[in-house]
């Protein structure tokens, strides 16, 4: 009898963990890095993805991206679901890209968005560019996505050229929630051969205050 | 009748060697191995009557201690008990004994004795002239060692005590002597060192064994199942070996054996959940290497039943924890396969498992063509025809392997793993962590006759773990296992 409850105490506890949807991996799309652009005054969300065919029988695998319109970064990313034929799975982000017309408001919105939402990894970067969109489609001249190729540059400069940007995520909410809240976050522009890492763009209560060039980040990181 | 040895407890011989001739040639009568032979004394005094099992006896210790004496010496029989006289006066034989009840004289000539019925006498003499042939000694495949003794026992349960004694000079040494097996009438010796042993189990092992019925003992395991705690469990909780040394060591740490007739198998209890972790070659071998090759087989049990439920959970409920690039990798690799993650383990397990037992079973010639037809072509052809995904294929031979590594938990492990791989699939990590936290309380719950299989870890001191998951140098074990209340201290070491 003992052992009986015992038994079923376990069973629903098991049941109760929360952890019941399962996922093949395969079935899955992983995001390696999201973007963010203001269009109207709506939010547009442009989610790169690695796409697993899982019927082929050929070990390949591709990138696409897929975009979606919302009023805000939660609306965004719940039509951005419902618009692609399978799970989408942002736990492997590296980069959360955010357009120049993203300030302000929208601004602080996708950075809280972003830090609560659980799936997103609290060490992924943030990073500026003119178009995020733009910056997402292009081709990634060393790794199959744009979004592992800028998580590379920014790792790179830090470790060649000491530039160090505290653009993790992380570390982006915690200058926000400082007395005085002031960041800079590295910037990327999209060229026809791929992306390049020219400089850092300073955002200050919000609103972007400049951009910086590489020397000018580290000046200004000492 | 029954057909049973006990059937002939009452009844006695004649003394008429006519009659009794008789009374055993209707005991045997559809027997055609039993020989009898009539002899008449030189002098003329007294006839004998000679019966014994052929193929069981020595027929030159018949020859020459038996039937010579009784036909070349003279000698007047005197009018008192004449069995007692040929006993004393006549056979050369060292050993010789009597037999009251014809049950007894049936036990002695099944057993390879000779059984000698003097005429005119109402007991006749058992003569020890067992002479079967034995596989002789070699060493145990299940238990080989690089350095050690190599000697193994077999299945003359005699010779095995002797065997043991041969390690154990003392006269301390007990071997006490049952009958088991209605039928089998089997020998079964409890063997055990006097000043050592727990008494409460050895009185608690008796008293199992006394419940014991049934028609035949052919194992070893047959009184094993009956006697063990937790006779359900997946653990074991007696032990087994066919080293003479092992069951010496195992005495001298206050220990039983139980010696079955007709198996290379002794038992030994009471039985600890570490002896699962402990090999011969541990003692054999510095210690510093014996103790990376027993901390090797934790990290092994612990690789065989986790593995495979870890991958499950990681790649269909936890993905983020995996990193990015693995992630990936088995993501793209399991692409076209079309059986769900659980399954494709389930399956792979069941495979391998089917593998290892073709190959216990398979003659050693065919062995290597199998491993290589198993193992290499189907594997190999699985993963390209995309019926399985190569991660899968190396996560369940890395856990088979590793299991190999415990022997004696074979049959857990694989009940083990399947059910973590069943638990992972239902609730992710915590699915497996609950039942890993199941499995760590069932192992702390077990018990082997009175005695707390994981006694030596529950004690939690520095001397009860000096055996456990490492084996410390001879001098710092100076102390038994913590089992044994009667056996505190071993001789020699350092004494703190």
């Amino acid at each position: 009898m003992r052992r009986t409850a015992v038994l079923m105490s376990v069973l629903l506890c098991l049941l109760l963990v929360g952890c019941r949807t399962t996922r093949e991996s395969d079935r899955r799309f992983t995001v390696s890095a999201l973007g963010f652009d203001v269009s109207g005054s709506d939010l547009v969300v442009s989610a790169e993805a690695l796409v697993v065919n899982s019927e082929s029988t050929k070990e390949e695998i591709t990138k696409k991206l897929f975009t979606a319109q919302g009023k805000d970064a939660a609306d965004c990313i719940f039509k951005l679901k419902q618009k692609i034929p399978k799970d989408i799975q942002l736990a492997h982000c590296t980069v959360v890209a955010l357009g120049d017309t993203v300030e302000g408001k929208a601004l602080d919105k996708v950075i809280d968005y972003c830090a609560e939402n659980r799936e997103i990894n609290l060490s992924t970067h943030i990073c500026t560019t003119a178009n995020a969109q733009q910056l997402l489609s292009g081709e990634a001249a060393s790794t199959l996505t744009v979004g592992y190729e800028l998580a590379g540059y920014i790792e790179h400069a830090a470790a060649q050229t000491g530039v160090t940007f505290k653009s993790r995520l992380y570390q982006v909410q915690s200058a926000r929630l400082a007395p005085s809240p002031a960041f800079v976050l590295p910037r990327f522009s999209a060229e026809e051969d791929g992306c390049t890492l020219i400089g850092g763009t300073k955002v200050q209560k919000n609103r972007k205050a400049g951009e910086l060039s590489l020397d000018e980040v580290g000046k200004d990181a000492k | 009748m029954s057909g049973r040895t006990s059937d002939y407890r009452n009844v006695k011989i004649s003394g008429d060697i006519n009659a009794d001739g008789q009374l055993f040639d209707g005991i045997f009568k559809n027997d055609a191995i039993l020989r009898r032979r009539r002899i008449r004394s030189r002098s003329g005094g007294f006839e004998c009557l000679l019966l014994y099992m052929d193929g069981m006896v020595n027929n030159e210790i018949i020859n020459d201690s038996v039937v010579r004496p009784l036909m070349t010496v003279e000698a007047q029989v005197p009018d008192g008990d004449r069995a007692q006289f040929v006993r004393e006066k006549i056979l050369f034989s060292n050993d010789v004994g009597t037999a009251a009840t014809v049950d007894e004289m049936l036990r002695a000539i099944l057993y390879g004795d000779t059984l000698l019925i003097v005429d005119k006498s109402k007991t006749a003499l058992t003569l020890n002239t067992k002479g079967w042939r034995t596989r002789g000694i070699s060493e145990p495949s299940d238990e080989r060692v690089l350095q050690g003794p190599r000697e193994g026992f077999d299945e003359a349960a005699m010779f095995n005590v002797a065997m043991i004694r041969r390690k154990l000079l003392t006269p301390d040494f007990c071997v006490e002597v049952a009958r088991m097996g209605q039928r089998t009438e089997t020998l079964v010796f409890i063997c055990y060192l006097g000043t050592l042993v727990d008494r409460r189990a050895l009185g608690e092992l008796k008293k199992r064994m006394s419940r014991i019925d049934m028609d035949g003992v052919l194992d070893v395991n047959y009184i094993a199942e009956q006697v063990r705690d937790n006779r359900g469990s997946l653990f074991k909780t007696t032990g087994t070996t066919e080293r003479p040394d092992t069951v010496a060591a195992r005495l001298l740490e206050g220990r039983i054996a139980v010696v079955v007739d007709g198996t290379p198998v002794v038992l030994t209890l009471p039985y600890l959940f570490s002896e699962n972790f402990q090999s011969d070659e541990d003692y054999y071998l510095n210690h510093t290497v014996s103790s990376v090759g027993r901390a090797l087989r934790y990290i092994c049990f612990f690789a065989a039943v986790s593995v495979p439920a870890i991958f499950v959970a990681l790649v269909s409920f936890h993905p983020q924890l995996l990193p990015t690039s693995f992630a990936i990798s088995t993501a793209q690799l399991r692409g076209g396969v079309p059986l769900p993650t659980v399954a494709e383990c389930l399956i792979l397990i069941l495979v391998f498992e089917i593998l290892k037992e073709t190959g216990v079973r398979t003659p050693q010639s065919l062995g290597h063509a199998l491993s290589i037809v198993g193992g290499l072509v189907v594997g190999q052809a699985a993963v390209e025809a995309r019926i399985i995904s190569a991660p899968m294929l190396i996560t369940v031979a890395l856990s088979g392997i590793s299991g190999l590594m415990v022997p004696r938990l074979k049959g857990a492990v694989f009940y083990i793993r399947i059910a973590f791989v069943l638990a992972a699939a239902m609730a992710g990590l915590y699915g497996y962590l609950a039942a890993l936290g199941i499995v760590i309380c069932y192992i702390f719950s077990l018990r082997s006759f009175g005695v707390d299989c994981t006694v030596s870890v529950r004690r939690f001191t520095r001397q009860s773990f000096k055996d456990i998951f490492w084996r410390a140098p001879w001098n710092n074990m100076y102390r038994r296992p913590a089992f044994n209340k009667n056996a505190f201290r071993m001789s020699g070491g350092r004494r703190k």
